[in-house]
């Protein structure tokens, strides 16, 4: 274990890989969320492993820059309880989809949730395979018409909550790629439970599974088609906070508040009851009956699988010694096999697939139509923004210096660069607000070398202003450097820039549509 | 969903105000940059037996306070900007997102008709109300954006 950590930003977590998922597709966004959340963690990146099975879903360890393992189809969980019970130090990610644990990998599931080993483990519904191309899946409603069930899919689906409840799991909750703030609470709960926290995630698949759960997500109807859960507080939902569940007998009902029903009518969440019953009953609550709860369904304590086995495996070498294995070995009847013939050489043959119309191309579109604002604020590129030209200083400046010039030329931040003008750091009032401010530090003394942020992340002219809006909305950077092709600064992207922007482009001839 | 007709009609009370804090007149300055640190909170709303009277934000301590140790322990009254601009709860994002990039201003305190505040318009909550329009475009998108490949993956 890393002794001591240092403190890790979003970028620590960002590998090197092209991420090969298509454009718009809901796992962008569960990435985007996991190296968020992890940086607040305060575990070291080289005792984290990400695990994962076969599927697009599972291509997640690839993408993140921690330890990773692309395994078997549906075997993820499996490999994941043999590092922990090896290293139980390790901190595990389990990364699966709907078909890679709830088809193939079923049993694989069942058996390290009732095990409750030490780790976490995220599942994409996309309620299809998509990295097959789209066939139905365990999680597919009776009825999907896919490629391999054309006339509609003949089977009763699962629902992934009440199959982990069933298996005895600790942990279990639902969260959704387009509620980013809402998963990033979840991921930061399935992290600091002990045992196996079980989430599973709405994903959108745009390609083969486009809009599966819009009933979910669309703003003007996801707050009557959904419960976000609270401990503690009664089940209430709607637009107008005006709806809740009320138990009758043994069914859950949709109740409307007023008119003689009132909040303590309703049933109220809590996620740590021992039998999980009340869980499971939550879990049943499914569209379009009922409002389809988010949130942690159970979060209970139990004795963790490999800490009780290591425990064995001590107790055991103190009452009878280290074992041999050799010896063990050769403790029954062995014999030789004699060597066969040589094996037949086996000859390779690759066949040339066609790379190209892999998936369709959604980006066509006609060249000659006019661009619409929200193709502007979206996709054209950063150059398109007035920018203001960023102030420039180098690391040993000191922080004396950086508020007089900030104070001077009236900039929220300055970029740092070396010698050769390259973009090092951004030290911003963000950084004075937080690191400096009410504490007792000589602002002539020190440089802001210590105090920037180094090496952040920056953004090209060619880039599309898409990428600011995604940088600030789901990281909160408040300012993003500009840089050319060589990393020197050349502009200064900021909130206020992208407010002035939208400002300009939407004209106030509107029609509702 | 289209963001225009959203941004003409929905107004500021739909956009999260929650990223403020509220402090008392007679709190000291260091009192409220803890509470601003904290809570991870760049603006303080600064009250008088419940009526706002001033606004204290992280832009004017890196302006005002950060070299002036002495200052700290001054109420904050003396140090903040009294009688902040606000604005009216009723008013359209868009009118609210022009007035703003006109303005230095980063934050604006929200009242109702009867002037009770009802919250804290920042930047941000705008950015983020915009991109919540578009999760597939703006959320779903690489960690930069020259990780797409040309060509997904197939089994
Ligand atoms: C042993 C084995 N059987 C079948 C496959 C084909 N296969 C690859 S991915 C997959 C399903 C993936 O579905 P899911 O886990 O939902 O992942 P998604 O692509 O939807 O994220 C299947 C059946 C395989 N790779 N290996
Ligand atoms: S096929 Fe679907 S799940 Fe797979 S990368 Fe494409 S959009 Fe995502
Ligand atoms: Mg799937």
């Amino acid at each position: 274990m890393a002794d001591a950590i240092e403190t890790l930003t979003r970028k620590d977590f960002v590998s090197d890989q092209e991420v090969r998922w298509c454009p718009g597709c809901g796992d962008y966004a569960i990435l985007a969320q996991m190296q968020r959340v992890l940086p607040e963690m305060g575990i070291a990146r080289e005792d984290m492993v990400f695990i994962s099975g076969i599927g697009c879903s599972s291509r997640f360890p690839y993408y993140m820059n921690t330890y990773g393992l692309h395994t078997i189809h549906g075997r993820a969980a499996t490999v994941a309880t043999g590092l922990k019970v090896a290293n139980p130090d390790l901190h595990v990610w389990v990364i699966t989809g709907d078909g890679d644990s709830l088809s193939i990998g079923g049993n694989h599931l069942l058996h390290v949730l009732r095990r409750n080993v030490d780790l976490n483990i995220i599942l994409f519904n996309n309620a299809i395979y998509g990295l097959t191309k789209g066939q139905y899946s365990p999680t597919s409603p009776p009825g999907t018409r896919t490629y391999s069930s054309p006339m509609g899919s003949v089977e009763q689906d699962f629902n992934a909550i009440s199959v982990a409840l069933a298996a005895e799991a600790t942990f279990v909750a639902r969260s959704v790629d387009r509620n980013t703030k809402h998963m990033a609470e979840i991921l930061k709960r399935a992290t600091e439970h002990r045992g196996t926290s079980f989430v599973e995630i709405y994903q959108n698949c745009n390609i083969y599974n486009d809009g599966a759960w819009f009933f979910a997500t669309q703003a003007d109807v996801k707050d009557d088609q959904t419960v976000i859960l609270e401990h503690g507080q009664p089940i209430i939902f709607g637009k107008d906070r005006d709806k809740g569940i009320r138990i009758n007998g043994l069914s859950p009902e949709v109740v409307t508040l007023g008119n003689g029903v009132s909040e303590s009518d309703l049933l109220a969440h809590d996620e740590t009851l021992d039998n999980p019953a009340h869980a499971y009953l939550l879990s049943r609550l499914t569209h379009p009956d009922y409002p389809v709860p988010f949130g942690v369904f159970r979060c209970v304590e139990r004795p963790i699988y490999e800490e009780q086995i290591v425990a064995q495996g001590r107790q055991a070498v103190e009452e009878r010694g280290a074992g041999d294995l050799n010896a063990l070995y050769h403790a029954t009847d062995t014999w030789i096999v004699p060597e066969g013939p040589d094996a037949e050489t086996v000859q390779e043959i690759h066949e040339e697939l066609p790379t190209s119309n892999i998936i369709p191309d959604i980006d066509q579109e006609d060249p000659m139509a006019p661009r619409t604002a929200l193709q502007q604020l979206l996709y054209d590129p950063i150059s398109s923004l007035d920018l203001p030209a960023p102030e420039c200083v180098s690391a040993d400046t000191s922080v004396a210096d950086a508020v007089e010039t900030m104070r001077s030329k009236n900039m929220g931040c300055l970029l740092v660069v070396d010698k050769q003008g390259l973009l090092r750091g951004i030290f911003a009032q963000g950084d004075l607000f937080e690191k400096v401010a009410g504490r007792d530090i000589d602002l002539k003394k020190i440089t802001i070398d210590s105090l920037m942020t180094k090496d952040p992340t920056a953004l090209k002219t060619s880039d599309p202003i898409g990428h600011l809006l995604h940088l600030m909305s789901l990281h909160g950077f408040r300012h993003i450097p500009i840089v050319d092709p060589d990393g020197r600064p050349v502009g200064l992207a900021s909130f206020k820039v992208m407010l002035k922007f939208t400002g300009g482009l939407f004209s106030d001839d509107i029609s509702p549509n | 969903m289209n963001l225009n007709y959203s941004l003409h009609n929905d107004t500021v009370k739909h956009v999260d105000l929650s990223f403020y804090v509220e402090v008392q007149k007679d709190n000291r300055v260091n009192q409220v940059i803890a509470k601003m640190q904290t809570s991870q909170r760049k603006c303080a709303l600064v009250m008088d037996q419940g009526k706002l009277i001033g606004i204290f934000t992280a832009h004017d301590i890196a302006r005002r306070v950060i070299d002036q140790s002495e200052a700290l322990n001054e109420p904050i009254e003396t140090i903040m900007t009294p009688d902040p601009l606000t604005l009216k709860s009723d008013i359209t994002l868009i009118e609210a997102i022009r007035f703003m990039s006109d303005k230095p201003h980063r934050y604006m305190p929200v009242v109702d008709a009867e002037g009770r505040v009802l919250g804290t318009l920042t930047h941000y909550a705008i950015i983020k109300y915009m991109s919540d329009h578009f999760p597939e475009e703006i959320y779903n998108l690489p960690p930069t954006p020259d990780h797409f490949a040309s060509t997904r993956d197939g089994a």
